[in-house]
């Protein structure tokens, strides 16, 4: 037996004894407080957006097959692109979500400073979920202490650097340091940081953080990284072999390569390790108060966190784990549950207490960014000064026909008279 | 019992009358006008509001200094100006060459080409990206790795991340097909007669093209690479995938980033839009006064239109047409499909590098129908409210000569002159902010009203130009003969502009399917078309899910374009009998 599956089975035990315990003292209450709370809500529509991410839906899935009698109307899109959308609605007074459940970062970045969320302690009902004793990491629970309305319910180790070792022969990477070596010159990609919200933040925020401004200088004026936007784009191009090495890629696409039978040469470097912590919270003024009260709970409950370790362990190979004491995680994920007594030693940008980092490293790379803006080649530059030559040419010379046709015209008519 | 006016003079009231604005089309003008001027308003406010929006902000002019002052903005005007241009005067040389070949010769296979061309404009831009991506990008694209089967040292190898890459895109969409698709309904209604008269007289058949054809065309070319200028001077996608690698960075990169930087700068997007709008308005209004000036009656009642043999050229012509239409259509659509198939987009080295389990699961989920019939009912509505909408708004437009007609007729270029993204603040701003709007929102009615905000342009420009090209005496002859206004405009005016009614029907009903842009702050879970799921998609990096629905997509334009090809050959033979 490995030392994982050891662990995996340690902890499952321990779930599950923390499991009957919670179930002798709250259980049979808590079913019957999410059916009141399904019978309040019946015949509203839950409003909710989630991370486009497999997992998500899945459970959104599961929790419409639980309570048939509230529709659910699912929105999938990225942190980073819903959450300007849902500030700029509720800044011209539109409050059309009911709840939000996402990676916190734009959630605790964006929308919270913008008072986007309802306190979410109001909408708590669950005994074991309201309980911090049956939560692991007690301090974290929220991803803001002043703000308490965003709550975690699953924090996992991830790095976002990935290396494809078939592009530079002979080239290994040990440290952050290796990333400025003048082969990778043109070979580094990252994910479009201008956002604030995305992976590519958060690997530039830790780089900066452990390395300091000087290692971010050259990473990004010698090294000449591509920015890339997309994330999915962004790993394909490593995994392709467009490019050796990208920093803020999502480690999923690259697991499921690797258990199709491909992308042997690429591995995900231990650089950069952070907190990928994934929270809810109700937005500003909920339409449906009632549907998502019963949302917030079900899947804070330990049924809720079941299904939720289930399905994200489907395609994702880290992070199906939870928070809840009582809910085991996926044995194969076991290896990147953080040290819940020591988080301080990660990067934590989905919480407050990363935001400073992450803006320091934002506004750096804004800077450096800006230097190396690219004007077009001397060859277009030349084609479009023809272009416009041609372009007014043709113009001044229809205007000076029209001209002279109205001339003539009106001298015509003048012989007429 | 009073005597009739004789024959002249009930022509001559006709037609006076036709030149005045009617209550109705006072009515018309001030509720279009007040549309489009109102996210144009929201915006020129909020170009003034300074950090946060109002009360958190200030008023000031800092976003307005800041325009002038960042040398970025002076280097993203550079690469938005010159990416334009050369766009437009390659796609200008080669849409003439290829919609006279269509239209005016005896090219084989030309209504083959003609609905590839259509096709090619309907592509939806990200999944043909994502093809070009696989074909283009990189040392290990398709092409690449096919150049290395070569005898070459070292195989050319072009970088689809680059200014030209853009270019050639862009050109490969919708750039090229929206000339021809504009060009050829145009090119159609000249009489061929004057082109036989050319050759008659010995002119060379470039000469002709030049010295006859051209001249001829000129309001349609005017038109089309304007609205070609101001949709390339807006373009986003291509730019923001395919030029943030490189560094490139246009005006609407800028915006959008703007918009969605944390926090947030809707300031400096409002006042980059509104500095865009005005730098592009003298072009409208120089178009608006070239096209009121001249005189276009080129539909009179003695028609002809005999098609020019090309002779010995006729097969490297069918070669040439063939080529690019293949390039624009059958290309991207052939790797849309193969990605389809593929567990992994783009990644060939699996050991079953083959499935079907996409279309499985894309199938099984329960947003796809409703999306479907959402984007159906976007489509399908957007499009009949545009033929009726934007006939009437182009006919009153270029049959009356008052002011109002004019101002209503520079009001209908706005919303092209903005971004589409930043359009759709400034609709979700007046449906927030209007009384009987705010029902709308969250709707697909509030859809297809921004569909048709971006739609209003091309549709009612499209359609002035076929108008202006009906000679005056067409409907003279019809109220010389006892009809009426409404009559003549049923029996005579609509059957001879049905085609191009059909075709910009057909443009609203493809821009619905695939907006993202102008509707992308409106739309919810509800209402979400297939667009939108697939922006989604593909922006959570479910590539392969969204090629599923990018083909779907796809398919119902595709659909869409041979029906509209059918229905406008068949007003076209009505019209003729």
């Amino acid at each position: 037996m490995t030392w994982r599956a050891l662990v995996a089975r340690v902890l499952a035990a321990a779930a599950l004894l923390a499991g009957t315990a919670a179930a002798a003292r709250d259980g049979p209450d808590e079913g019957l407080l999410l059916a009141q709370l399904a019978e309040a809500a019946r015949g509203q529509t839950l409003v909710l957006a989630v991370h486009g991410v497999a997992g998500h839906e899945a459970t959104v899935r599961e929790f419409q097959r639980r309570f048939p009698q509230v529709r659910v109307e699912l929105t999938v899109q990225n942190p980073s692109s819903i959450a300007p959308r849902i500030v700029t609605e509720q800044k011209n007074g539109v409050f059309a979500w009911d709840s939000w459940w996402a990676a916190s970062t734009a959630m605790n970045n964006i929308v919270l400073p913008a008072d986007g969320f309802d306190p979410i302690a109001d909408y708590l009902v669950l005994p074991t979920v309201k309980d911090p004793r049956m939560w692991y990491a007690p301090d974290h629970r929220y991803t803001s202490d002043a703000k308490p309305f965003v709550i975690l319910h699953s924090l996992h180790v991830e790095t976002g650097v990935i290396f494809n070792r078939a592009v530079v022969r002979g080239l290994r990477i040990k440290s952050a340091q290796d990333l400025l070596d003048p082969r990778l010159k043109g070979l580094i990609a990252i994910r479009d940081p201008s956002s604030g919200t995305t992976s590519g933040s958060y690997v530039l925020a830790e780089l900066l953080k452990r390395n300091g401004p000087e290692f971010i200088r050259k990473l990004i004026i010698d090294q000449n990284p591509a920015i890339i936007e997309n994330a999915r784009q962004l790993n394909d191009a490593v995994l392709r072999g467009d490019y050796a090495v990208s920093l803020g890629s999502s480690p999923d696409i690259l697991s499921r390569c690797h258990k199709l039978g491909g992308c042997r040469q690429v591995v995900a470097l231990p650089i950069a390790q952070m907190i990928s912590s994934r929270g809810v919270g109700v937005l500003r003024h909920p339409p449906h108060p009632a549907a998502a009260r019963l949302w917030v709970n079900w899947l804070l409950s330990r049924e809720g966190q079941q299904v939720y370790v289930r399905e994200w362990a489907r395609d994702q190979s880290a992070g199906a784990t939870s928070l809840r004491r009582d809910v085991a995680p996926d044995p194969a994920h076991v290896a990147t549950i953080p040290d819940y007594a020591h988080l301080d030693r990660y990067g934590l940008y989905g919480f407050e207490a990363g935001r400073a980092d992450l803006e320091a490293a934002n506004r750096l790379v804004s800077e450096l960014r800006a230097r190396r803006r690219n004007q077009p080649p001397a060859s277009a530059i030349v084609i479009s000064l023809l272009a416009l030559v041609v372009v007014l040419g043709g113009l001044a010379r229809l205007v000076l026909r029209q001209l002279r046709g109205r001339r003539s015209d009106e001298s015509c008519n003048a012989a007429r008279g | 019992m009073t005597e009739r006016p004789p024959r002249f003079e009930r022509v001559r009231d006709l037609a006076a009358r036709s030149r005045r604005p009617s209550a109705v089309l006072v009515l018309l003008l001030s509720a279009t006008a007040a549309m489009l001027l109102a996210p144009v308003a929201y915006l020129l406010w909020s170009s003034f509001v300074v950090g946060e929006t109002l009360p958190h902000g200030h008023l000031g002019g800092a976003n307005w200094a800041r325009i002038a002052s960042d040398p970025v903005l002076l280097i993203a005007l550079l690469n938005t100006v010159s990416l334009a241009l050369a766009r437009q005067a390659l796609a200008l040389c080669l849409g003439v060459l290829l919609a006279w070949l269509i239209a005016c010769s005896d090219l084989p296979c030309r209504r083959l080409f003609e609905v590839g061309f259509w096709i090619a404009l309907f592509m939806p831009p990200l999944p043909a990206i994502l093809s070009w991506i696989l074909l283009l990008g990189g040392n290990n694209s398709l092409v690449s790795r096919a150049l290395t089967v070569l005898p070459l040292a070292h195989p050319p190898a072009f970088h689809i991340f680059s200014w030209w890459g853009i270019v050639l895109v862009h050109m490969l969409g919708a750039t090229l097909a929206v000339k021809v698709f504009l060009l050829v309904p145009a090119l159609r209604a000249i009489d061929r007669s004057f082109e036989e008269a050319a050759r008659a007289c010995g002119a060379s058949l470039a000469r002709t093209l030049r010295s006859v054809a051209l001249p001829l065309l000129a309001p349609a070319i005017i038109v089309s690479t304007l609205i070609g200028v101001v949709r390339s001077m807006q373009s986003f996608e291509i730019e923001l995938i395919l030029g943030a690698p490189a560094g490139i960075e246009v005006y609407s990169t800028l915006i959008y980033r703007a918009m969605t930087h944390e926090p947030s700068d809707q300031g400096l997007a409002s006042a980059l839009s509104i500095a865009f709008l005005l730098a592009l308005s003298p072009f409208v209004i120089l178009q608006q006064w070239y096209v009121r000036a001249a005189a276009h009656g080129v539909i009179s009642g003695k028609i002809r239109t005999r098609r020019q043999p090309l002779g010995r050229l006729k097969w490297p012509a069918f070669a040439f047409v063939g080529g690019i239409v293949a390039l624009m259509t059958v290309v991207p659509t052939t790797c849309l499909l193969i990605s389809t198939f593929m567990p992994l987009f783009g990644i060939f080295d699996l050991p079953d590098p083959w499935t079907i389990d996409n279309w499985r699961s894309v199938w099984s989920r329960g947003d796809v129908v409703s999306s479907l019939w959402n984007s159906l009912k976007l489509g399908g509505g957007s499009a009949l409210a545009a033929m009726g909408l934007f006939t009437a708004l182009a006919y009153h437009i270029v049959r009356n000569r008052s002011r109002l007609a004019a101002l209503l007729d520079f009001c209908t270029w706005l919303p092209t002159l903005l971004p589409g993204v930043v359009l759709s603040l400034g609709l979700l701003q007046m449906f927030s902010g209007m009384p009987i709007l705010d029902r709308l929102y969250g709707t697909v009615g509030s859809l297809g009203l921004a569909v048709l905000f971006g739609s209003v342009t091309v549709g009612v420009q499209f359609l002035k130009t076929s108008i202006r090209q009906l000679g005056h005496d067409l409907e003279e002859a019809g109220w010389a003969c006892g009809g009426g206004r409404l009559y003549v405009l049923r029996r005579v005016v609509l059957p001879l502009i049905a085609p191009s009614v059909t075709v910009v029907g057909l443009e609203t009903f493809a821009a619905a399917i695939a907006a993202v842009g102008v509707i992308s702050l409106l739309g919810v879970g509800s209402t979400q078309p297939l667009s939108i799921l697939q922006l989604n998609l593909l922006t959570s990096g479910q590539f392969e899910a969204a090629s599923v629905v990018g083909l779907t997509i796809l398919t119902l334009t595709i659909g869409a374009a041979l029906a509209a090809r059918w229905l406008a050959d068949r007003f076209s033979l009505e019209a003729a009998r």
